[in-house]
């Protein structure tokens, strides 16, 4: 499943088209438009825990908190696991600072590649450093992707040009906001609150930053209609880009069960019906305490990887007449006898 | 069938970050050289993305980023009772290097470490300097390839040049050899042994397993022929050489498969010049195991019912008896048993 989340109407709209998303009317605190499929998996979590794939975009409002609020109430409905991404689309300003654009370049013989600071330029964020307290954040680049790559500032407001005085004031208030040898960087409102509230529920793998340059943080208004042509034009990209994080992570899921070797290929089956089949009858013909059958699932859980055929084993148990047990005693030594047989 | 499946993934080292301290170090300067196309991007402190909460250790292996940093506070530490101190007293390790660039499901990295990732630390001076403090009180043992595999990283980094240049400069001073270092390695790169001189003081250690227990659990590595040639041109050249059967995997037909692997070795490795060799069968820390369990819910390797043992899961005594004491009363028709190091003997 792919959480979106964006700030405003304008910035969603792109994706409401291109996916066909539907507004989902149970939700009154914020907007929330859903995939055919995101709306199956919802009402099938709940009844069966059965995941699948499908977009869930909410629409924040902007700004830190709620934006952070909007990621905590999707991801408490949903509870999302290991296949899910969460995505923080939206347009920023871009800042380059003039004093140090030419270092940017070359430093020292170090190579750095130049972001490309024009309105319109689509970025995946690496670093993320929420303003006012400083802190930087770090999600995973785990997967291929066509972007640039820049580090973002969370601020609470929107980012104004002041007088240079003003503006050196508050740089040397807040030291960590611009990394001196760092020229270049976006500047947002959501970003930083989204990843802090995404890190309840997911790994920093799992949550992706793209942001689209709409002004140069000089306090310029952007429209509605400005964001959305700015968002739309890079749709085919971050498309791309969500339809690959899906296969990925279908790919992963697949590979969990499906390994190379025919033992793998059939293993989550065959654990299923092993848990069952020592929850419901092995525990109790043992006589196990809780320890024991701990044990006990353990080497049927190597059985089952390794490919021994243990139900084999059991069969002969039962044949001999090793198993039922009549006590606790009888069943230790069962079992002790069953290890050895089965290793 | 070819799978697609890697395609989603960004290369290794794709990422570096770099502590904002060490962007002037000559080290991190010719690391970042091998990479001239990696994002770099600048971190406080190593840990800052190193230790974050919620990381996938196996997903990251799949698109590892490099972390370069300074090691701080404790430089060196003393040999874990896990390890083999091969009669040295004084018995250290260090990690330069944190993760490896293998992927062998059974290693207690996958345990120890919250990430998939690798840090290099680039201050070896410092590291230098307390290995010289402890020369001036005793003789050190130093393991420094146990928290990753040195010699395959060997080209990013250069350390083991360096730490030979270090050696060589400490057996000149001392005028004895009272630096003994050991790296260990599944590497089966022959160009290091016709780049390098043989440097008494270091001891070249290969892990061998059976081929099988290669194609299995460890992914990534060279196969055991590979490491077999390797281990063979570096003993034609002098070098000092360990042959590590350590750790022993169980799998069902062990003793064929363990027998064979000692077959080729025997074949191509003159067992004679081979300096010592360790024998010990799988075993590791309870902390860690329960970690390397949940990461690798579908590997049986990690899955195998080990015996709870103060806190260190191993084979029953039975069957480690078993595996330890084929390779043993093997080895001895090829070996002096003295050379024989058997990790267990030594902790009792």
């Amino acid at each position: 499943m792919i959480y979106l989340i964006t700030a405003t109407y304008a910035e969603a709209h792109p994706f409401i088209a291109r996916f066909q998303l539907k507004k989902d009317s149970s939700h009154t605190r914020f907007q929330v438009f859903q995939d055919r499929e995101a709306d199956t998996n919802r009402k099938e979590i709940c009844q069966t825990g059965i995941r699948r794939t499908g977009i869930s975009l909410v629409i924040s409002g902007p700004g830190p908190i709620p934006a952070a609020v909007a990621v905590s109430s999707i991801c408490t409905e949903y509870g999302p696991g290991q296949g899910d991404f969460l995505l923080n689309v939206g347009i920023c300003a871009g800042i380059r600072e003039q004093a140090h654009a030419e270092n940017t370049l070359l430093r020292d013989g170090i190579r750095r590649q130049e972001a490309p600071c024009q309105i319109g330029n689509l970025f995946l964020c690496n670093k993320i450093t929420e303003q006012a307290t400083g802190r930087t954040f770090y999600p995973d680049i785990l997967y291929r992707h066509r972007f640039l790559e820049a580090r973002i500032v969370t601020g609470s407001g929107i980012r104004q040009r002041l007088p240079h005085s003003a503006s050196q004031l508050i740089e040397q208030r807040l030291p960590r906001i611009k990394a001196e040898e760092e020229d270049f960087y976006l500047y947002d409102m959501e970003a930083a609150a989204v990843y802090q509230a995404g890190a309840y529920f997911l790994g920093p793998h799992q949550m992706s930053f793209l942001k689209v340059i709409s002004d140069e943080g000089d306090g310029r208004d952007v429209t509605p209609s400005e964001a959305e042509r700015l968002i739309d034009r890079n749709m085919d990209a971050i498309t791309e880009y969500i339809s690959d994080l899906q296969n990925a992570a279908h790919e992963e899921q697949s590979a969990d069960i499906l390994q190379d070797d025919d033992i793998r290929k059939q293993y989550q089956t065959p654990m299923c019906s092993a848990d069952q089949l020592i929850d419901e009858r092995l525990c109790l013909d043992l006589h196990c305490s809780r320890a024991m059958s701990e044990a006990l699932r353990q080497y049927i859980r190597y059985c089952v990887l390794a490919g021994i055929d243990y139900a084999a084993v059991l069969e002969n148990f039962y044949r001999e007449g090793k198993l039922p047990c009549k006590d606790k005693r009888e069943g230790k030594q069962c079992f002790e006898e069953l290890k050895k047989r089965l290793l | 069938m070819k799978s697609l499946r890697k395609d989603y993934y960004n290369p290794f080292f794709s990422h570096i970050y770099v502590e904002k301290e060490v962007l002037d170090h000559p080290r991190t300067k010719r690391i970042l050289d091998r990479f001239p196309k990696a994002e770099i991007i600048l971190i406080d402190h190593y840990k800052d993305v190193f230790c974050r909460r919620g990381q996938n250790f196996i997903l990251q292996q799949r698109a590892r980023s490099l972390i370069l940093g300074a090691k701080q506070g404790n430089l060196i530490y003393k040999g874990a009772p896990v390890c083999q101190s091969f009669g040295n007293e004084h018995f250290y390790y260090t990690s330069c290097v944190m993760n490896c660039i293998y992927d062998c499901e059974y290693c207690y990295l996958k345990g120890m470490y919250p990430s998939g990732n690798m840090v290099v630390f680039v201050n070896l001076e410092d590291l230098f300097d307390v290995v010289r403090e402890r020369l001036k009180e005793h003789a050190v043992y130093l393991c420094i390839s146990y928290d990753t595999d040195l010699l395959a990283m060997e080209h990013t980094t250069g350390y083991v040049k360096e730490w030979i240049a270090f050696a060589e400069e400490q057996r000149k001073l001392q005028d004895q050899e009272s630096l003994k270092i050991e790296i260990r390695t599944k590497s089966a790169d022959s160009s290091f042994w016709q780049r390098h001189s043989p440097s008494p003081g270091i001891i070249y250690a290969i892990t061998l397993s059976p081929q099988t227990v290669i194609d299995a659990w460890e992914h990534q590595t060279p196969s055991l022929h590979q490491r077999i040639a390797s281990a063979r041109e570096a003993i034609q050249r002098g070098f000092a050489l360990r042959l590590c059967f350590d750790p022993m995997i169980y799998c069902k037909d062990w003793e064929t498969q363990y027998g064979e692997m000692l077959r080729q070795v025997s074949a191509g490795i003159d067992m004679k010049k081979v300096e010592d060799v360790s024998v010990g069968t799988f075993r590791v820390s309870q902390d860690y195991l329960k970690k390397m369990r949940k990461n690798q819910p579908d590997s049986a390797v990690v899955q195998f019912p080990y015996i709870n043992d103060g806190g260190v899961y191993h084979y029953s005594d039975e069957l480690t008896g078993r595996m330890e004491g084929f390779l043993v009363d093997r080895l001895k028709r090829e070996i002096p048993e003295e050379k024989i190091f058997l990790w267990e003997k030594e902790s009792q």
